[in-house]
């Protein structure tokens, strides 16, 4: 993985003591309120409901066991003894006072870590696939592009003051796990006819008022020509992009209102223009620099191994526990008698996306004993071992039972992906993180969940959607009724290659509502699925919304009942998502 | 309204003041920040100044459309106006501004100060990107790294020329090799973790001994007691040298521009004593810019010594051309390099074509900020960088990391 070496390091300290110079200038009267805010937001300090909240970047996903541990120290000793990990591989810190969050990022900056433009008008910390450099299905490993893109977009001196934030992601493998089509640009590595290396450059999706699915602006571009490429998008959306609305200031709406043809043409244009220019900001990288990058995502030393494993199979045998977590917390590695494990973060009746200090200096123990001192924190707010051998598995599923990290559910209905909501976040209309217990608890049974198989509930506590219930099969989007907390759901949705945004089901539930309502589209899918192979989203793509709605709204005849007469903001939320 | 420049505040010149909105005519143009640059393009050669407006600091159009009028070949100058905040200011030069008008009241609440201190910005990844992070590295390196591959060299001469500036030389290592230009760290064998910092090595490298030219900061951590150096100490010299102010990063062209500031005269007295210079460039324009007369003194006896040198002296005399200024101290030629090739003063007293990609080399050495601005006068005339890896019209180096 990427390590930092002096440079990097002068750099986030630097970074550090400007962001402390600017704190002083803000005290002092040298900038105003408003001039301070994107300064603080740039630096990954938000003003939340209670208090200030730090995110730190985890670029692309990736920290070692030192990071892992700094983490668990900074929350113990800055914040409540534990930290969050979010949808974009950050991890937030909830409790920090405003007069230590230069000596925490002082003691990011001793592990090279930063919170560098993890909020605010710019771009963002950029992710990529969490099974990178392990997965069985990789073409090529994203992490290089990613860092490089990191390096691009760091202090950038144009890209600073965009008309809103700017999120990037890529993936390596055709099975999308990075998002790619929800995301301001999205790259899809890929290989032309020719055999040769590039991408396919996705623009415009994303989730939050109005859902949209990336659109493919160029089918190839040749890998060099990346940075060049991604400078003239951003021009264009720097220039175009509106400013008079903060909710249609989104890259995806100018991509909407423009038309893919005319945006794709500005930024070809660009592009050339920029082609012809020398000394363009970003233009020629140096190919030394490139393969720099690269060096330090080269496999680590793997062991030649079978691909069967004794040790592994007679655990597995042995264990019903073991073989379950095996089951549904395993992926396929690349490397014959390796393995993809990923830990839970989502323990029953947990808050999803919580660490506490001591889990995460397990789970750091725990990579650095046998996972090559690499992990992964998936936007599925997982954390993931990249490679682990097959004969260490059971050692290592025994040590994460002593910690309550063992929960077998990755991908099953009480793998919930929430988002802060009413308990932390300043914009929530409802809480979401309560939902998403009330969820795991009921189906709490593991057969019961292994019987409903491949399910992913999200669950947001307000229209931003950073819960990413659009692309949930089954959506929950928490809503603020007269006062009263309201759940609208969607169905259908699916955050992988073949993304859709769900589609609302009707009228929303109040809180105690949720789970039965949920218990009844389940009910409904047993019913209706040809066969336990049969997943929730296969039936739903097979027979529609139709059935699901009448199991919803069992008491209203053969159509769902039209909503009450919509909010402003579910107007600007409908009407712009077309 | 004060004008924020790369040498601090400054009031605007009066010709330029009256540019407002109702004055625009056929040399300056005031855009707001929706304008479209594409309306200005077939127009841009006969401009002198063009203003771009900033409605509020958050409203980051201008520096694109800074970087786009520049991407189309815009030479003229460029103005940001109107509400950029000191913390932009590094921003805004990257992109392309020449300078920023700010409001009286801006001014008072973010003083010079705090436009100077924007701009030091150690390190910057798209520095790196383009190659140019190395030099940077070994020296940040040497701050934390311990010392095994050190030479231990004795010093044979030490001559001081002002309170601030000295030279020195050691013997050289016979198994020690670098190329005319290169830097190399050398520290003292004063505390078990000696402090390393880097310098360029002033003399060529066919040289039996190493010369060094040095400042003298007060309170520096190697300096202040590098300054004390006398003959028969031991100063430590490491095994590898490196760089990119090598004539080898360089295509072969008619003329070599060597521009200097400061200490940063030091890697050029290396170069102008090397025969392979001379064989590859019919003229070598030297300049060298420092604040007084005294501290010119090192670059002038370094010119005397290339001109008696028994192996290029002959070469030297026929083509090293001596260009020294003064920007503090009253003397003949004062000023920065930089206003000196922007009125073509150092053309025109020299007898030569302003800089031209097709016979114009060059080399900068010299502090961050003069790096930076020379380096925009060399691309505005079409030069392009190189480096080791990929040589081209002009290289750089900073003469020290602020
Ligand atoms: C590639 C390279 C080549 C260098 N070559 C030389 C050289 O030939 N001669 C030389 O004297 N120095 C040179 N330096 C600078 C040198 O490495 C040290 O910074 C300098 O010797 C002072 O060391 P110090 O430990 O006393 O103070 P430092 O802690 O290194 O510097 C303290 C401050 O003094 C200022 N400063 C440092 N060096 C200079 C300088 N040369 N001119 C003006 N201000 C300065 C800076 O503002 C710096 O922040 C070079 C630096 C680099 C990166
Ligand atoms: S979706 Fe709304 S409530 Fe949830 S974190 Fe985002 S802004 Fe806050």
């Amino acid at each position: 993985m990427y390590r930092y070496d002096e440079f990097d390091d002068a750099l986030v300290r630097d970074r550090v003591q400007r962001f402390r110079g600017q704190v002083e200038r803000r005290i002092s009267g040298a900038l105003t309120e408003d001039e301070f805010k994107p300064l603080r937001l740039q630096n990954g300090l938000y003003l939340q409901l209670h208090a200030y909240m730090l995110r730190v970047a985890i670029p692309y996903g990736t920290l070692n066991s030192r990071q892992m541990r700094q983490l668990a120290m900074i929350a113990e000793r800055w914040d409540r003894g534990y930290g969050h990990f979010t949808t974009r591989q950050n991890i937030q810190f909830n409790w920090p006072k405003l007069t230590d969050t230069a000596a925490i990022l002082d003691a990011l900056a001793d592990v090279g870590m930063h919170a560098i433009q993890t909020s605010g008008n710019c771009i963002r910390n950029v992710t990529a696939d969490h099974f990178a450099g392990a997965a069985a299905d990789e073409i090529e490993d994203p992490r290089p592009t990613a860092e490089l893109l990191r390096q691009w977009s760091t202090d950038h001196p144009e890209f600073a003051f965009l008309p809103r934030k700017f999120k990037i992601a890529v993936t390596g493998s055709p099975n999308d796990r990075a998002v790619t089509k929800a995301h301001d640009i999205g790259l899809r590595m890929i290989r032309n006819e020719a055999e040769e290396p590039g991408y396919e450059v996705i623009v415009g999706g994303g989730l939050g008022r109005t859902p949209m699915v990336g659109k493919v602006v160029r089918a190839f571009l040749p890998k060099s020509d990346l940075l060049a490429y991604v400078e003239a998008i951003l021009r264009v959306y720097n220039l175009e992009g509106r400013r008079d609305n903060k909710y249609k200031a989104r890259i995806k709406i100018l991509l909407h209102e423009t038309g893919l043809e005319q945006f794709s043409a500005a930024v070809e244009r660009e592009f050339d223009d920029l082609k012809a220019v020398q000394g363009g900001p970003s233009v020629a990288v140096d190919p030394q620099e490139l393969a720099r990058i690269e060096a330090y995502f080269s496999a680590p030393a793997f062991e030649v191994l079978d691909e069967a494993d004794e040790t592994f199979e007679t655990a597995l045998a042995a264990d019903g526990t073991f073989r379950a977590w095996s089951k549904q917390n395993l992926a396929e590695h690349r490397q014959p008698g390796y393995a993809i494990a990923t830990i839970s973060l989502k323990a029953i009746g947990e808050v999803p996306g919580d660490a506490t200090a001591d889990q995460m200096r397990l789970i750091a123990d725990i990579s650095e004993q046998f996972g090559h001192d690499e992990l992964r924190i998936s936007h599925e707010q997982n954390i993931v071992l990249p490679h682990v051998r097959k004969r260490d598995l059971p050692a290592v599923f025994a040590l994460l039972q002593t910690a309550g990290l063992a929960t077998a559910n990755l991908g099953l209905i009480s793998d919930i992906i929430a988002c802060p909501g009413m308990d932390y976040c300043a914009l929530a209309t409802a809480r979401s993180i309560p939902i998403a217990q009330d969820i795991a608890r009921h189906f709490a049974d593991p057969t019961y969940a292994q019987t409903i198989g491949e399910m992913k509930i999200k669950i947001s506590g307000c229209i931003n959607a950073c819960g990413h219930h659009h692309v949930a099969h089954i959506g929950i989007l928490g809503l603020d009724r007269r006062g009263v907390e309201n759940y609208q759901i969607t169905l259908g949705g699916d955050h992988t290659e073949t993304l859709a945004i769900g589609e609302r089901a009707g009228p929303g539930f109040g809180a105690e509502e949720v789970v039965p309502a949920i218990q009844r589209l389940i009910d409904a899918y047993l019913t209706l699925r040809n066969g336990p192979k049969e997943t929730f989203l296969m039936v739903y793509r097979r027979i529609g919304a139709e059935p699901f709605k009448k199991a919803l709204y069992p008491d209203s005849g053969s159509t769902a009942p039209n909503p009450p007469a919509p909010s402003s903001d579910v107007i600007s939320f409908s009407g712009t998502a077309g | 309204m004060p004008l924020v420049t790369t040498e601090g505040f400054r009031l605007i010149p009066s010709n330029e003041t009256s540019v407002s909105a109702e004055s625009i005519n056929d040399r300056f143009v005031n855009l707001s920040g929706d304008a479209q640059a594409e309306a200005l393009r077939d127009k841009l050669a006969d401009l002198d100044l063009i203003r771009i407006e900033f409605g509020s600091f958050a409203d980051g159009r201008g520096f694109s459309l800074a970087k786009r009028l520049r991407n189309y070949g815009y030479k003229g100058h460029l103005r940001a106006s109107g509400h950029v905040i000191s913390d932009q200011f590094r921003y805004a030069l990257d992109c392309g501004f020449d300078d920023v008008e700010i409001s009286d009241e801006l001014a008072r609440r973010q003083p010079e100060a705090d436009w100077v201190s924007d701009r030091a910005t150690p390190v910057s990844y798209i520095e790196r990107l383009r190659g140019r992070g190395s030099s940077i590295v070994a020296q940040l390196k040497e701050k934390y790294v311990s010392q095994d591959g050190v030479f231990e060299q004795q010093v044979t001469h030490v001559k001081h020329y002002t309170d601030g500036l000295f030279s020195f030389r050691v013997t050289r290592p016979s198994s020690f090799r670098f190329r005319s230009g290169e830097f190399v760290m050398i520290g003292m064998p004063n505390a078990e973790k000696p402090i390393f910092r880097a310098y360029s090595i002033a003399s060529p490298s066919w040289d039996d001994e190493l010369e060094f030219y040095s400042i003298k900061v007060p309170d520096g951590p190697l300096t202040e007691h590098l300054q004390h150096v006398a003959v028969g100490d031991t100063v430590l010299v490491r095994k590898k040298a490196t760089g990119t102010l090598v004539a080898d990063a360089l295509t072969p062209a008619k003329r070599l521009y060597l521009l200097a500031t400061g200490t940063g005269m030091a890697p050029f007295a290396s170069l102008i004593r090397d025969p392979y210079v001379y064989e590859k460039f019919e003229q070598v324009v030297l300049t060298h810019s420092c604040r007084d007369h005294n501290e010119l003194t090192y670059g002038r006896e370094a010119v005397g010594r290339a001109k008696a040198d028994p192996l290029v002296g002959e070469a030297a005399q026929r083509k090293l051309i001596f260009y020294p200024t003064t920007t503090r101290e009253t003397g003949p030629r004062m000023g920065r390099i930089t206003l000196h090739i922007e009125t073509g003063e150092l053309f025109r007293s020299l007898d030569l074509p302003r800089f031209d990609a097709a016979n114009d080399r060059a080399m900068i050495c010299g502090s961050l900020p003069m790096v930076h601005d020379t380096k925009a006068l060399l691309e505005a005339a079409g030069l392009t960088e190189g480096s080791n890896s990929r040589p081209g019209d002009f290289v750089v180096e900073r003469a020290f990391v602020e």
